[in-house]
């Protein structure tokens, strides 16, 4: 489980809080996601978790274990992480590549064993990805590279999994497969946290969503009670409607076209 | 992708191993294969046993060290800085070393030890100059490891203004040998030179491996690597100054060799290979192959003249890169 408790981070020479005293738990065997306008603070709470920014006050903390208290080795052995960018300049194996999700149980010097293999075979399964394994990194599709990336996350075998906006630029299809892929994964017992901008996806897929607006939470519950017309208007500064999908029932965000001006 | 299969190991060794038997055996005074492997035990002509242990032996020690420590050190900064045009001389490394030896000869100095210093100290500075400004570049000194590169590039172009400036103000008989120096040469390789070198190799290049697997991390990106259990900052930090000092201390000990650093690991990564330590090991012995052939190449294609090591490299890398990149796309 993630918890994360009145958090406070500010970058240096800005004028804001870029997180200002947010707190919300993310529980195994759910999705909990962030969401919120550009610059409302998503990443910098998984920088935070990470430890890659300074945090002023306030915890995050995984298994209840302030992540500050651990060590980078064990933070990778509790927490896999999917960030925004990656590169791979040099294309590898995506076997290879899954298996430096390993990382973390091997070290420096220990070679993979049966476990590890089986590891990142398991990795590659539950993504969907084994039949790419051979394939080099830079011969995949957007849609692909993005679930191989999960893999590679999933082989490190840690209770929590955050991934930072994984379906950008990601066709309809394929961003369904990530999310669906997403909650089988929860469903199979990670605590999942997601950043994402895709509300109508998270109204569906998430078990809570934590909706942040210049670095605190603007609102944050189920789905049914954070998709509100009047407040996500006010966050995000442009007309809405919420209506219900017809297929099943979740509320549904619609931006308006604004009136043209005479 | 190729696949790398552990014979290759084996060929990389013999392919390294030939080249050094051919290069001890071919110049001025040629010495049958035969002779040369009897002249090493210290058997046969005692005219061929000088030849051989005293001239040729070392010469080609020291190139075999100077390849390697540069390919390694390419290999090292292409994975930690993200970047397939990376090596050692873009970071300050042979700039700073360059000042430092033309300001010795500028100033009259021509002992072996003290041009071998002062190249040393000279880039070892410019390194730090450059982590230096790199870091004020990133942000709040979390920023990009790609940043050194800027900071690298800025290093040497500012280096190359002041080796200018000595160059025009020193005496002419003295800028002869500022200029060979630049131009790198393993002419004169001694034992006291090659043990230096290979003490610094071995030294720093055993470091290299045994961290080398986080540079296989790195190079996810800083994000990832944290994600992996990595402190990139200071991995980052630690395998750039590993690769600067490999690199100083080959350009203190033959000058300036150039694209070594650059082409090598490209070649290693063509064999198939992409973890950290196994490339990095390949580059040392593809390294100490190129250099040892373009030294050879040097002393005996326009004999009795000798060319300047650093533009063979280059002529004969460059070809062979060509190759590769078009059999890679």
């Amino acid at each position: 489980m993630i918890a994360v408790e009145n958090l406070v981070v500010s970058y240096p020479g800005a004028r804001a809080n870029a997180v200002d005293g947010v707190s919300f738990a993310g529980p195994m065997s759910q999705i909990t996601a962030l969401a919120g306008p550009n610059g409302s603070g998503k990443s910098t709470i998984v920088r935070a978790l990470l430890g890659r920014v300074e945090i002023n006050s306030g915890s995050t903390a995984i298994d209840t274990i302030d992540t500050r208290q651990m060590t980078p080795n064990e933070l990778a052995l509790k927490m896999a992480v999917v960030p925004q960018r990656e590169e791979t300049t040099f294309p590898m194996r995506v076997r290879d590549y899954v298996g430096l999700g390993r990382f973390p149980h091997l070290g420096l010097w220990r070679s993979p064993d049966a476990s590890d293999q089986q590891a990142v075979d398991e990795a590659l399964d539950q993504s969907g990805v084994a039949e790419l394994a051979d394939r080099t990194t830079d011969a995949l599709s957007g849609g692909e590279w993005q679930r191989v990336r999960i893999a590679r996350a999933l082989a490190q075998r840690a209770p929590a999994l955050v991934l930072d906006e994984p379906t950008t630029f990601l066709d309809v299809a394929h961003e369904m497969a990530i999310f669906e892929l997403l909650a089988s994964l929860a469903r199979s017992g990670l605590a999942v946290l997601l950043v994402s901008h895709q509300l109508n996806l998270l109204a569906r897929f998430a078990d809570n969503i934590v909706l942040l607006n210049h670095g605190k939470v603007a609102v944050s519950g189920a789905p049914g009670d954070v998709m509100k017309a009047e407040r996500l208007e006010a966050i995000y500064g442009w007309p809405v409607v919420v209506t219900r999908d017809p297929a099943i029932g979740a509320p549904a965000l619609v931006p308006l076209r604004r009136p043209l001006r005479t | 992708m190729r696949t790398f299969r552990s014979s290759y190991w084996l060929g990389l060794a013999l392919v390294l191993l030939a080249t050094a038997m051919v290069a001890i055996a071919v110049g001025p005074v040629s010495v049958p294969i035969a002779s040369v492997i009897d002249a090493l035990r210290g058997h046969g002509d005692p005219t061929a046993i000088a030849i051989v242990r005293d001239l040729r032996l070392p010469r080609v020690i020291l190139g075999a060290l100077v390849g390697a420590g540069l390919g390694a050190s390419g290999a090292m900064l292409q994975g930690t800085l993200r970047n397939p045009l990376a090596e050692p001389y873009l970071l300050g490394v042979s700039g700073g070393a360059a000042v430092g030896a033309v300001i010795a000869f500028a100033l009259g100095a021509s002992g072996e030890a003290s041009i071998m210093v002062a190249a040393f100290a000279g880039s070892i500075i410019a390194v730090l100059v450059t982590l230096a400004v790199g870091r004020t570049g990133g942000r709040a000194g979390r920023g990009d490891l790609r940043t050194l590169l800027i900071a690298g590039v800025i290093v040497g172009a500012f280096a190359n203004a002041v080796i200018m400036v000595a160059l025009a103000s020193a005496e002419p008989n003295r800028i002869r040998g500022a200029l060979w120096w630049m131009m790198g040469s393993a002419t004169d390789a001694t034992w006291s030179r090659v043990a230096w070198l290979a003490g610094s190799v071995l030294f720093v290049g055993g470091a290299v491996i045994y961290w080398a697997r986080e540079i296989d991390v790195l190079a996810l990106g800083e994000d990832t690597a944290v994600s992996l259990g990595v402190d990139a900052e200071r991995a980052g930090r630690r395998a750039f100054i590993l690769a600067a000092i490999l690199a100083a201390a080959t350009v203190a000990a033959a000058g300036l060799v150039g694209f070594v650093g650059l082409v090598v690991p490209h070649i290693a990564r063509a064999m198939g290979l992409r973890a950290h330590r196994p490339l990095i090991l390949a580059a040392g012995l593809i390294g100490g192959t190129l250099v040892v052939a373009a030294d050879l190449a040097a002393r005996t294609v326009a004999s009795p003249i000798e060319l300047p090591l650093g533009a063979i490299t280059a002529l004969l890398g460059v070809p062979f890169f060509l190759v590769q990149l078009r059999r890679a796309s």
